[in-house]
């Protein structure tokens, strides 16, 4: 089992965790604690950072880190959702690819090339708009942009998995191809989607924050790309709308791309050989 | 070498036909009248709207109006923008120019930076700018193009004051190349920190192979140069993998031209994208994501043949995947 | 031969020392290993995989992977000049002339991606400044019986022997009075094989060119040395005329090599066997070859063995030498 080749973690996948538990921590605590309800509009519009607003408000006035606080959810939820659908499309078309060969193959990697080669983020865009927003609809975009880059890596282990000796052991047993695949092989290549999918899971936030940048996000949810699109209208009177929200995505994709990286080198099938 | 070209031109040629079919079912099976864009808001009579439904040949069979859509491409029409009152193609090559001069200054910039950065990461002061370039490459992969530009905006533009924040040029100028610049900085840099970032990862751990390989052995054993060992032969190999990653990733740049547009006012593709979407303007987006499919295709193609002319072996090697 | 030395040694090693690693993980991979080349000898460096000769080999142009290697004692002189605490400045003035070096698998050691042509001239440029290019070039493929098509060729083009024949066009543009081999022909046929060392013997002639190669193959360094140093853990100890020591090896080690190489038979007709391993390159008392040794003594495991004088030419590193006749 590839969790049992997994070394330890090393300081920056540790700190990332560090900071991915906190914010899961916040956005899920501290709404518990704010008396009444915090999103509704009050007077203090565009106020700066003071010891009140740590980081101002808004033009609705809107405390701009609570606002932050409840945008977590949106961007941990669509991007893991967005992730977890990435993960099986891909893995399910990748093995599919990788075991059988053949025609199978040709087909699924042209399949994958042609995914590639689409300007995704355009198509993205252009779907959501004329569909309309929706949290479901945005993580089904982000899944049908992501899963070619999955669907390669679980492709390759596949193929080579495939290759070993134990797989013609099983066939002489009688086990039937689809439960070779299905029991035998996908559980040993699923490690190397596990990095793969923190990876998905920074995509997934960075394109939905883009998204809502663009106004083409679920109006009624706070997200953080909506947060600065609103700091663009107000770019020359108030900055802080655009930096701390802004700082928010940076550090979670970051936290998010530093765990992929960790947990690479943990399940890097070069290190395990 | 001929046989590689003519293969890659070939499925390349695939991939547009099928773009073009998505882009056909994306505009036309998708909910949005495209009438309304004519029509908008004003009271206009159903038999009016019925004429105009012929007339534009909306109220066919859908083969039939694929079958129209393809010969009108193939004629270079791609239609026209009630929004913009202009045919499309005419309108979208023109932005598209302005996109581009944004564009490939900030690719090739990005590119040699990375590089930069990878050999001197490699090189005797190796430790620190090895942590520099691997901070540079997460911060890269990590920033929001478009926060990035906000922030430069307040930082540059409005607090220093040193640079222009919004636009491509100034009314009123003495010297319109340097305005050009000036304006060109500011969305240029966000543009090229995540190909830095991607090029720099790319470049370092490329240059590192190669340092361990054999044949830099031969060349150090003739007596030639460090420089002379790094340039004719390290980089030499290294470079091909940045060139790849380069031009496969031409896409991920659209996407960040676009956001970094709408931020900094640029008048380029971007800008002309997002009014689309809320003029409902068919056409036009159709006629962009047209375009960037084509654009995307032949960045790869070009990709491809720098590869086989970089690496000999590629050309040579008669079966390829 | 000659035993007079009338001018400086082209090459001379004393009790060379080189480690790998850190300090806290150090490898020695030669302990203690001297040799001397003159001009236009043909010497031969023979010993087991792991016995230190392509390390010792690299170190002579100061090739050792940087911050990796070092030298950590002894010392080297290049045609009189003292070259051991060079830093890669000065030994890039040194590389290619007068010491030129060959490696082993010439696929991964020409650079893939650069034509024939083009990395023969760099070397042509870097040690022939003035010369044409191109007349050089064809003088040197010449030299090696390499047609002019090849220039234009990138290495995966052509076969083994052609990339070897490649490899000592490089080295010959340099002009050098000492060629190195690590390992010249292990990686081909043995066909090839005799092609290359036969070109080698042509070429030192033709060139008044030394000539050190290293290998394991004792066989081939026989027939084309005409003198050999036998290395063992990261020593030589034996060193000599090549017809002394295969003829009448001292060493007990060269002894069960010689018998490994299939150079002669055993009495019962079958070819001998060395046993044991090679030992991993650390640092202990004693002779090193003490643990496989037939023969080892007490006094064996507990100080290494000092050069014994067999005859003239023909010197060796054991305790058992001083009881037994040399002649045995």
């Amino acid at each position: 089992m590839p969790i049992a080749r997994a070394k330890v973690l090393k300081w920056p996948a540790l700190l990332s965790i560090v900071i991915i538990g906190s914010l899961l921590l916040l956005t899920l605590i501290v709404p518990q604690f704010l008396p009444g309800d915090p999103l509704a509009l009050t007077d203090d519009i565009l106020q700066p950072p003071s010891g009140r607003h740590w980081f101002g408000t808004d033009d609705l006035g809107r405390d701009v880190l609570v606002e932050i606080i409840y945008g977590t959810r949106v961007s941990f939820l669509i991007g893991c959702a967005a992730a977890l659908a990435t993960a099986v499309a891909g893995t399910v078309i990748g093995s599919l690819g990788g075991f059988f060969g053949g025609v199978t193959d040709t087909v699924v990697t042209r399949f994958a090339e042609f995914f590639q080669v689409m300007p995704t983020f355009i198509l993205a865009v252009v779907i959501v708009a004329l569909a309309g927003p929706g949290l479901l609809r945005v993580v089904a975009v982000i899944a049908l942009l992501s899963w070619p880059q999955t669907a390669r890596v679980v492709r390759g282990e596949v193929l080579r998995l495939s290759r070993l000796d134990f797989v013609d052991a099983l066939r002489c047993v009688g086990i039937v191809e689809w439960r070779i695949l299905a029991f035998e092989i996908i559980p040993n290549a699923i490690g190397s989607v596990f990095a793969l999918g923190a990876l998905i899971v920074s995509n997934a936030i960075l394109l939905e924050a883009s998204l809502s940048f663009l106004g083409l996000s679920d109006p009624s949810v706070i997200s953080w790309g909506r947060l600065l699109s609103a700091g663009q209208r107000f770019l020359f009177s108030a900055w802080w709308l655009s930096l701390f929200p802004g700082l928010a995505i940076l550090v979670t994709v970051l936290a998010f791309n530093l765990l992929a990286d960790g947990l690479r080198d943990m399940f890097d099938p070069r290190h395990a050989r | 070498m001929t046989r590689y070209i003519v293969g890659r031109m070939f499925w390349g040629l695939v991939m547009v036909l099928g773009l073009v079919m998505v882009d056909f079912v994306i505009t036309h099976l998708l909910p949005g009248d495209p009438i309304d864009a004519l029509v908008g808001n004003y009271p206009a009579p159903a038999a009016y709207i019925e004429r105009v439904r012929h007339d534009f040949g909306l109220d066919q069979s859908l083969p039939m109006q694929l079958g129209h859509f393809l010969v009108n491409l193939a004629q270079g029409n791609f239609g026209f923008s009630f929004v913009n009152r202009q045919p499309v193609l005419p309108l979208i090559l023109d932005r598209a120019g302005i996109t581009l001069i944004l564009m490939l200054p900030s690719l090739i910039l990005a590119s040699l930076i990375g590089v930069a950065l990878a050999v001197a990461a490699t090189g005797q002061t190796g430790r620190i700018m090895d942590s520099v370039l691997t901070g540079v490459s997460l911060i890269g992969h990590s920033i929001p193009v478009f926060w990035l530009a906000q922030i430069l905006i307040v930082v540059f533009a409005i607090k220093l004051q040193w640079l222009p924040a919004q636009g491509m040029r100034s009314i009123r100028t003495h010297d319109p190349l340097l305005d050009l610049l000036r304006h060109l900085v500011l969305p240029a840099f966000c543009i090229t920190i995540y190909y830095i970032a991607v090029v720099a990862r790319v470049a370092r751990a490329s240059m590192l192979e190669i340092l361990h390989q054999d044949f830099i052995l031969t060349a150090r054993a003739k007596g030639i140069s460090r420089r002379a060992v790094l340039w004719r032969h390290v980089l030499r190999n290294a470079a091909i993998p940045v060139i790849t990653v380069v031009g496969y990733n031409f896409g991920t740049s659209l996407t960040g031209a676009i956001l970094t547009e709408t931020v900094f006012a640029w008048p380029g593709l971007g800008g002309l994208f997002i009014n689309s979407i809320a003029n409902r303007d068919y056409p036009v987006l159709s006629g962009i994501f047209l375009l960037a499919s084509i654009a995307v295709v032949m960045a790869n193609i070009i990709t491809d043949l720098l590869y086989a002319v970089a690496d000999p072996r590629i050309r040579m090697t008669p079966a390829r995947a | 031969m000659s035993m007079t030395v009338s001018a400086e040694p082209l090459l001379r090693v004393d009790a060379l020392q080189v480690t790998y690693g850190p300090s806290n993980h150090l490898v020695h991979a030669v302990s203690d290993a001297s040799l001397m080349v003159e001009a236009g000898e043909a010497v031969g460096i023979a010993g087991e995989s792991g016995c230190g000769k392509s390390t010792l080999a690299r170190a002579l142009l100061g090739l050792l992977p940087e911050r990796v290697g070092r030298i950590a004692g002894g010392h080297i002189y290049i045609a009189g000049q003292q070259v051991t605490e060079f830093r890669d400045a000065q030994w890039t003035a040194l590389r290619g002339h007068p010491v030129a070096m060959v490696f082993q698998d010439p696929l991964s050691f020409l650079n893939p991606v650069v034509r024939i042509g083009t990395q023969i001239a760099e070397s042509v440029r870097r040690h022939d400044p003035g010369v044409a290019l191109v007349p050089r070039c064809h003088e040197l493929l010449e030299l090696v019986k390499l047609p002019e098509t090849a220039l234009r060729q990138y290495p995966h083009e052509l076969s083994g022997g052609m990339r070897q024949r490649v490899m000592l066009a490089i080295a010959l543009g340099c002009r050098p009075r000492l060629l190195v081999a690590d390992e010249p022909t292990t990686a081909l046929d043995v066909t090839t094989q005799a092609e290359i060392m036969a070109l080698l013997g042509t070429l030192r002639q033709q060139l008044n060119m030394a000539l050190l190669v290293v290998s394991h193959d004792l066989g081939l360094l026989r027939w084309h040395c005409d003198r050999l140093y036998i290395m063992y853990a990261g020593r030589t100890i034996e060193w000599g005329a090549t017809a002394c020591v295969i003829d009448r090896p001292a060493h007990p080690y060269t002894r069960g090599l010689i018998a490994a190489s299939r150079l002669q038979r055993g009495p019962d007709g079958r070819f001998g066997a060395l046993r044991g391993e090679v030992p991993a390159l650390e640092q202990h008392a004693g002779c090193p070859f003490a643990p496989r040794c037939g023969d080892a003594d007490a006094v064996c495991h507990v100080r290494m063995p000092e050069t014994t004088f067999v005859t003239e030419a023909h010197h060796a590193k054991c305790w058992r030498l001083g009881s037994r006749d040399a002649a045995a």
